[in-house]
């Protein structure tokens, strides 16, 4: 199957409603290749332009860009430009059951170790420990005993879509989980808390993951549910497989109209941008807009 | 045993007898001193002179309407110290020096090739799920090492060994919190101290600051290094430590606020400009030392200090992760991970001399005791003794003694829940106690300009609260004194109604009297007491933020001020809530008496023991600008001297100049005369207005003396002319120039007409609100925290 090239524009702007006189910003909005995503090219640049720029690769390998402007400025523009060749992913040949998925990660020693298991644990917004049982009896009714990894993973996919409702107006991101399995009412960043937390209450490792998404359908296809802002969503690793991401939000599994950034074990560890500013207290605003485009 | 303190003429068998004590006899013979209960209230005593006890809460502060929280948790001290055999602290000492260098290795490890979770010896996923372990700190390799600072908590069982309880690696307090003790223990016990024989002798925790400072130097990538201790400010928990320690070490303390990134290296915003520093003592836990990191907590610390960390730019003792070892839920794994990584074994048990007790078996598990002072008598408890660390590339040294917590029955040894601590002693030993060693000094620097700005401005407020408050406390004094013992038709004469005025204008609560008010004396001390307190708050407030200027005295200066402030109610005779009226008949001229000697020889201190430096420079210009806005505050409030205002005592209160005042009659005279006594009085000037001018004071000549001349300390031009000098040594133009101009227009003053002088008293008030508002905002202007992006 032929990959599809996207370019992405994603603009991030602040208004401070104030003289700031000096700001701080870490960005993680450049794209790393993947097995299904060739980057073409991942470009950061603001307005005004930064007086230090430092670019990192964090234990993870995704790309983190940190700038610093020390000059007044009333306002900060982070414009990252994305163009990528996204293939659809391939779904793992054999499905073996669950447990032995956990029972995998439990097991793994040496470098995959490593790279596996820090998404197994809880993490600060994925508060696997505190809602264990909520999440467990949400889980289970996709995961039964026996059932084999990757049908369990789409039904549990299809279950959040079905049954948790998109409201954009609900919450901000890092809304804690307690409060989204109350609800039953969220965006993607929650619905990828969700998720990920419950697959790592089965012991399963599984990754937040950032990116954009084609909410534009192309003829014939249906239109994907997005607010035209950076776009969350979940990846579960699978033994002689790898990862397989899927998107709750969208009830999709192997997705191919996703754009990745990179991943973390929730939202805090890729979270587009965040900063601070030394300045007066003022009423600040944000406005995110997203556009890809297939080219 | 009881009895007093051994008499070396006639020695106790078993006692203090050269070579023949051990260390638990000893401890047991102070325990059985006859005088403990004596001996518990001087530590108390000089543990709260130490600042170390007393609590200050929500003190009022400056213009801006900050306000600083000031709660220090009161800890008493045991006297009776812990006592510890030389040999025995010895085997001790190594164990932990053992366990400093396992839990270095363990720190390079689980941030670098992370072999211990590729091999599960230690679960990935209790240490992935812990807070404590940071991300930023992925791929630093830290500048010489991890750990420069450690802490462990031991607590020895019934059977005599020494288990570990707690590691402290991310901030670890209390090597401050020891000295402090030392020095109180010290003190009430230098007759036991100083009589223990020749080989017997307590071992000095004196070279540990110094191990300490060396240790700080060599994890910078510089030779000559400016190293700063980076202070969770005035309300974290430890802060009184912070500035203990930050003053023992004579290294400047600095807040987040104090310190900014730029090109990848830390400076210090000072007084001289952006000055860099290559070593902060870190004594800010690892979530709040950069809003910039992942997982951080709200915007507490310094923005971009770990970029400046991994680039090498600044180093951090310790380092930027190191926290993670304190995590109670991984406790357990550490010894395991030590002996794998150092290749010993992956059976550990038994390969640590200082092992780690895992919490299971602290529950249930016999201690040993000692005996501890209950108040009343000594009972056996248990202790958990805290050793402290440092490690320099000389090696590790460890502080020869420390300081123990008492524990309650069924403690967690953990989580002592009395907060007692005691002073442990390591006496003698067959094996010597380390030599000091030498080494190559440090290049010297002269560090006398490198004052953080917000040392400065604290300084600067300190001083104008502690100049108010001793204008307030003085015209209470004078306007007391003057009007106690006065009959009621006397009470009713006009001239003590303005002696109030004056008082309420310097108290600064002249818009709060109700002019209607049936007792003005009752509703003014009521107000001038609450001002009174108001700025001994600001002043300790702002005095307790930059501890570390102050001497050991000055220390102590501090705590007998928030003792009087607490206590300011006795002046209104009432144990409850301030009253809005009191009966001044009842007021206490004693304890204004105290206070007013309190302030006189901080102010003293002031002078001869905080050294005249640039920051010092700056309390004296808020110090002399208050007392000129205090002169002239008194002055008009007195007289009614306002422009536009109406004077009071009759339209020409003025006699004319050279001849005699036609509309005067006598008892205006006498009227005016006890009010520019009060004024003079106040002013701390009626004796050198005597010795100048003949009996009868007049109102032109005493006015010149406590606004315009120069010779006379107290006065407002004296107060402009110490402005005007330390405006020079400090290079402010602007404040050498108007401080000129305000001298030259009070020399030819005449003060001979209401007008001139309404007019004279205006312009100086308003020059040095120009004077204060300039060194404000071109030196003092406050650093501000700063705040998350994208919130409101």
């Amino acid at each position: 199957m032929a990959g599809q090239r996207y370019r992405v524009v994603h603009l991030t702007g602040y208004l401070y409603g104030a003289t700031m006189v000096d700001g701080y910003s870490v960005a993680c909005v450049l794209a790393r290749p993947t097995p299904s995503q060739n980057v073409i090219s991942s470009v950061v640049t603001t307005d005004p332009e930064p007086d230090e720029y430092d670019e990192r690769t964090d234990v993870f390998g995704n790309r983190v860009v940190q700038f610093g402007l020390h000059r007044p400025h009333d306002g900060l523009t982070v414009q990252a430009i994305t163009e990528a060749i996204v293939w659809a992913q391939e779904l793992p040949r054999v499905d073996m059951a669950w447990e032995r998925v956990a029972a995998t990660v439990a097991g793994l020693r040496g470098p995959m170790a490593l790279d596996v298991v820090p998404f197994a644990a809880p993490s600060r917004l994925v508060t696997v420990n505190a809602n264990r049982l909520a999440l467990f009896e949400l889980v289970s009714t996709a995961f039964w005993p026996g059932r084999p990894m990757v049908e369990a993973t789409v039904a549990f996919c299809t279950q959040i879509f079905e049954t948790f409702v998109f409201d954009s107006s609900f919450t901000e991101v890092s809304t804690p989980l307690d409060s989204v399995l109350v609800e039953r009412r969220g965006v993607c960043q929650d619905f990828a808390h969700l998720a990920v937390g419950c697959l790592r209450t089965l012991g399963l490792a599984a990754r937040y993951v950032s990116g954009y998404i084609e909410t534009q359908p192309p003829p014939g296809e249906p239109k994907l549910i997005g607010v035209d802002a950076s776009h969350a969503w979940c990846s579960v690793w699978i033994p002689d497989h790898g990862w397989l991401d899927f998107d709750p939000t969208n009830g999709v599994v192997a997705p191919s109209r996703h754009v990745t950034i990179g991943w973390g074990r929730d939202y805090a560890d890729v979270a587009p941008v965040r900063g601070v500013v030394v300045g007066p207290a003022s009423a600040q605003s944000l406005a995110v807009s997203v556009d890809v485009s297939r080219i | 045993m009881t009895g007093g303190p051994p008499d070396p003429g006639t020695p106790r068998p078993g006692m203090f007898s050269p070579g023949g004590v051990d260390a638990s006899s000893l401890m047991s013979s102070i325990a059985g001193f006859a005088d403990l209960g004596a001996r518990q209230v001087d530590h108390d005593r000089l543990l709260a002179a130490e600042g170390a006890g007393h609590i200050v809460h929500d003190l009022p502060l400056r213009t801006d309407g900050r306000t600083v929280g000031i709660e220090s948790r009161p800890w008493r001290l045991d006297p009776v110290p812990l006592v510890i055999d030389g040999d025995e602290f010895v085997t001790l000492a190594d164990g932990a020096i053992a366990r400093m260098q396992m839990l270095e290795a363990i720190l390079g490890d689980v941030y670098g090739a992370r072999t211990v979770l590729r091999d599960a010896v230690v679960d990935p996923i209790a240490l992935w799920a812990s807070p404590k372990y940071r991300l930023a700190a992925f791929g630093t390799r830290p500048h010489r090492r991890w750990i420069t600072n450690y802490a462990v908590d031991v607590i020895r069982d019934s059977s005599g060994r020494w288990r570990v309880v707690r590691d402290l690696t991310d901030a670890p307090a209390g090597a401050g919190y020891a000295l402090l003790g030392r020095s109180v223990s010290g003190r009430v016990h230098r007759d036991v101290i100083s009589r223990l024989p020749a080989g017997r002798a307590l071992r000095s925790l004196d070279p540990f600051a110094d191990r300490l400072r060396d240790g700080l130097a060599d994890v910078a990538a510089t030779r000559n290094p400016r190293i700063v201790v980076l202070s969770g400010g005035v309300d974290h928990p430890s802060y009184v430590e912070q500035s203990y320690l930050a003053t023992r070490l004579g290294l400047n303390l600095a807040e987040g606020a104090d310190l900014v990134v730029r090109q990848r290296r830390v400076w210090l915003r000072s007084l001289s400009g952006l000055e860099p520093v290559d070593v902060l003592f870190r004594r800010l836990e690892d979530d709040r030392a950069d809003p910039m990191e992942v997982n951080a907590e709200g915007s507490a610390g310094v923005p971009g200090l770990l970029l400046a960390a991994r680039s090498r730019g600044v180093s951090l003792a310790n380092a930027h992760g190191c926290g993670v070892l304190e995590d109670p839920a991984l406790g357990d794994y550490w010894d395991a991970a030590g002996a794998w990584l150092t290749g010993r074994t992956s059976d550990y048990q038994g390969t640590w001399p200082l092992p780690f007790m895992p919490a299971e078996e602290r529950a249930d598990t016999a201690w040993a005791t000692s005996p501890s002072f209950d108040g009343v008598g000594t009972v056996d408890r248990a202790v958990t003794l805290r050793l402290h660390l440092v490690a320099s590339d000389m090696g590790i040294d460890v502080l020869q003694g420390g300081s123990a917590r008492v524990l309650a029955a069924g403690d967690d040894p953990m989580r002592p829940t009395l907060a007692t601590a005691k002073d442990v002693w390591v006496v003698g030993g067959t094996v010597a106690p380390p030599e000091i060693r030498r080494r190559d000094p440090l290049p010297q620097v002269d560090l006398i300009a490198s004052v953080p700005t917000r040392a400065a401005e604290a300084l600067f407020w300190a001083g104008r609260a502690m100049e108010r408050a001793e204008l307030i406390a003085r015209a209470m004094e004078v306007v007391l004194d003057r009007t106690s013992g006065l009959v009621d038709s006397e009470v009713a004469e006009p001239w003590v109604a303005h002696g109030l005025d004056m008082l309420s204008a310097v108290a600064g609560v002249t818009s709060r009297i109700d002019p209607q008010a049936t007792d003005r004396a009752g509703a003014t001390f009521a107000l001038a007491v609450e001002a009174l307190a108001r700025q001994l708050g600001s002043f300790l407030a702002e005095a307790s933020s930059v501890r570390e200027f102050f001497s050991v005295t000055g220390g102590r200066m501090l705590a007998r001020l928030a003792e009087s402030r607490a206590q300011l109610r006795w002046l209104l005779g009432t144990d409850g809530p301030s009253p809005s009226v009191v009966d001044i008949a009842r007021i206490d001229g004693r304890h204004l008496e105290s206070i007013l000697v309190d302030l006189a020889a901080l102010v003293g201190l002031w002078n001869e023991s905080v050294v005249h430096g640039p920051a010092w420079r700056f309390g004296e210009v808020g110090r002399r600008l208050e007392r000129a806005f205090g002169v002239i505050d008194g002055v008009r409030g007195a007289f009614g001297l306002y422009e536009g205002g109406a004077p009071v005592l009759g339209s020409s209160p003025f006699r004319a100049v050279g001849g005699v005042d036609e509309h005067a009659d006598h008892r205006l005279d006498f009227q005016r005369q006890r009010l520019v006594e009060i004024v003079l009085a106040s002013n701390e000037s009626l004796v050198a207005y005597r010795r100048r001018h003949r009996s009868d004071v007049e109102l032109q000549a005493a006015l010149h003396l406590v606004v315009a001349d120069i010779h006379n300390p107290r006065a407002a031009a004296s107060a402009i002319r110490a402005v005007r000098h330390q405006a020079d040594r400090l290079g402010w133009q602007f404040g050498v120039e108007t401080a000129s101009a305000l001298l030259e227009l009070l020399e030819v003053a005449p003060f001979d007409s209401i007008e001139v002088t309404v007019t004279t008293l205006a312009e100086v008030f308003a020059g040095c609100d120009r004077l204060s508002r300039d060194v404000v905002g071109s030196y003092l202007a406050a650093p501000v925290d700063p705040r998350m992006m994208g919130r409101g």
